[in-house]
């Protein structure tokens, strides 16, 4: 996959360059929307999934089950189910403001919001990655550079570029997305200065809640040899009705 | 006729369904720990070294008996065997928590060389129904925000230096809360422990606004009229809390502020930093010759004994396995530094290993030397 960028050819003459011009703001109205698109078909209206992250390295291997309950970008709610020495652990975010349940001490601590580009719970995913903070619609500049085929399907290729206003960890996302089902198929995470940091990877396309989906997900980091980290959909519903006063710490506090 | 009948089984078939969806979740959680603890202290002043060993186990019970209403019973059971038991006096007396009105300690076996102690250190019921929220039995009352020292809690405190005790002591205590809002609540509560005139009572607002979590309290506490007010928020990147608590003038008890202030940050590649004062304004705050004449008691309204209390924290994951912390204090005036580094390593999935150490130093005749260290090696495993 190349990431040079859209190749179109410069012509000499005003109304060709213009005639260029058109359909590539039509394309970039295109990419947002693909985007939109496979945004919205994960993420639904609301979303209750459980998930089990499993954190790989040479020699050993964590796993750790979890259940989610998300609403748009502003709000989720992360309780961990496994392993015992965790099982309790509450994780709530609420449009800036995150917070974490220690059920052995039984309190709720309010977390910096530096902490949001950390790695959560030691896997390869940022508290960002699992919480949404930003949204991959509104907070970056798209645009289509091709198309590709993964797995026997035809994607897109977007590029995503953060937008100068948004507190976003990466410099830039390359996203391949089904053209038909509108899935995130791959994705390459750059940082600030360019640099290729993480690969995710979409499989097991399996329909979900009435939806099809990539129910499993590795995200690889690219400098370090034989670490990935896997996450698998357990289960998953969409679009149920969950009130903003569902995201609370005194929810945090009754949640199973 | 028919159509009532219809919607009656409808309606039967729809609770019955509820009930089924609502007892897939069981109705007891039990979970746990073992933890295995070995301790070497090195006391510098008199050129002696003592060892001890501990043993160490939790239960914790909750049953659900129904949606509003949790049981909740938890018991520490603690072994200690070793050179330490033998040398200090009354050992066995020093595991009672003071704070606890019932007594609901046993000790096992009490000999020489070996202390078996069982405590309940929480044994109450929970009932919660919409905005209400209703508590009674042993328990702890977490109002403070802060992560070292908490002003705010007023019914419980707890020694920062016991990093063994993570669930932190209780207390005998009745407890009402009403929701008023998403992030809104009004509580009150009441306690009382074994000593004479010690009954807490004292009621919390808290509110979230301009994303800080605010609440004040006021209260009497062991007779002493006190207010405060604590705050977690962020500014920019970092957080920042927040602790105050007054204590009125009562007779022979002397009026009494304590502050905390507290900013946080995690930086790049994984670097957690804190940083946290503590003010109490009956602290000692002059260099004490004898270090041991200090009262290390620590209560709600003395959380340390020294006036102006610092402590920075670095913190990093150097792998997903292994983390280090470390903890630097130093109380200005009494010149006392006590260093706090840690190492703990995720051995299997629910087994970890700890390597910490605690070492005092202090300003004694003009001079500022080693007072004591302290190692411990600890296992523990989950379930």
């Amino acid at each position: 996959m190349d990431d040079t960028g859209y190749p179109r050819q410069i012509c000499k003459q005003v109304l060709v360059i213009i005639g260029c011009l058109l359909p590539f703001v039509q394309f970039a109205q295109t990419a947002a929307e693909i985007v939109q698109k496979a945004d919205a078909k994960m993420r639904g209206k609301t979303a209750i999934v459980e998930i089990s992250i499993k954190t790989i390295r040479p020699g050993w291997s964590r796993s750790m089950d979890a259940k989610a309950w998300t609403k748009g970008t502003d709000y989720s709610l992360i309780l961990v189910q496994a392993p015992a020495k965790d099982k309790g652990i509450v994780f709530l975010k609420r449009k800036k403001e995150v917070w974490n349940w220690m059920p052995s001490l039984e309190r709720t601590i309010k977390l910096p919001p530096s902490m949001m580009s950390q790695s959560w719970m030691g896997t390869d995913f940022t508290n960002d990655d699992l919480v949404k903070e930003s949204s991959v619609v509104n907070d970056y500049d798209h645009t289509l550079l091709g198309d590709t085929v993964i797995s026997g399907r035809n994607c897109y290729i977007i590029r995503m570029i953060p937008k100068a206003t948004a507190a976003v960890v990466w410099g830039k996302l390359i996203v391949c997305i089904d053209k038909t089902d509108f899935l995130e198929l791959h994705t390459r995470f750059y940082d600030e200065e360019g640099v290729l940091i993480n690969i995710m990877n979409g499989y097991d396309i399996k329909l979900m809640d009435g939806r099809l989906i990539p129910t499993r997900f590795e995200m690889i980091p690219v400098e370090k040899r034989n670490h990935k980290t896997e996450m698998i959909y357990r289960s998953v519903q969409f679009d149920r009705s969950i009130e903003d006063g569902f995201f609370t710490t005194e929810k945090m506090k009754t949640i199973r | 006729m028919k159509t009532i009948c219809l919607i009656a089984v409808v309606c039967l078939a729809a609770v019955c369904y509820g009930q089924d969806s609502a007892s897939q979740k069981s109705k007891w959680e039990v979970n746990g720990y073992l933890k295995n603890m070995q301790h070497i202290s090195f006391d510098h002043l008199y050129k002696q070294d003592v060892s001890g060993n501990l043993l160490h186990n939790r239960i914790n019970l909750k049953w659900m008996p129904a949606d509003e209403i949790t049981v909740v019973a938890q018991l520490r059971n603690r072994m200690f065997w070793g050179e330490e038991i033998k040398r200090t006096p009354q050992f066995a007396t020093l595991l009672r928590n003071s704070n606890e009105k019932l007594n609901m300690q046993v000790l096992w076996i009490n000999s020489p060389s070996v202390i078996m102690h069982s405590n309940t250190e929480r044994l109450y019921i929970d009932y919660r129904k919409e905005k209400w929220n209703a508590r009674l039995g042993r328990q702890r009352i977490n109002w403070g925000v802060s992560t070292t020292w908490n002003p705010n809690d007023v019914f419980n405190s707890y020694n920062f230096l016991d990093f063994d005790y993570e669930e932190r002591p209780g207390v005998d205590a009745a407890k009402l809360q009403y929701q008023f809002s998403d992030f809104g609540t009004v509580e009150l509560a009441y306690a009382s422990s074994a000593g004479k005139k010690s009954d807490i009572v004292a009621t919390r607002f808290s509110a979230n606004k301009w994303n800080y979590d605010l609440h004040a309290i006021t209260g009497v506490v062991q007779q002493q009229i006190t207010i405060g007010a604590g705050w977690a928020g962020s500014i920019k990147e970092s957080g920042f809390k927040g602790e105050l608590q007054y204590y009125f003038t009562h007779h022979a008890l002397k009026e009494r502020l304590n502050i905390v202030l507290e900013w946080d940050r995690v930086f790049k590649k994984g670097w957690y930093t804190n940083a946290s004062v503590l003010y109490n304004s009956l602290g000692i705050d002059t260099v004490v010759n004898n270090f041991y004449t200090i009262d290390l008691k620590l209560s709600p309204q003395n959380l340390m004994p020294t006036k102006w209390n610092l402590i920075a924290t670095a913190s990093k994951e150097i792998t997903p396995l292994l983390s280090a912390n470390t903890s630097v204090l130093y109380t200005p005036g009494t010149n006392l530094l006590i260093l706090l580094p840690s190492l703990r390593y995720d051995l299997a999935t629910n087994l970890t290993a700890d390597l910490i150490g605690q070492s005092f130093f202090a300003q004694q005749e003009n001079r500022f030397r080693a007072i004591s260290t302290r190692c411990f090696l600890r296992i523990k495993w989950n379930f």
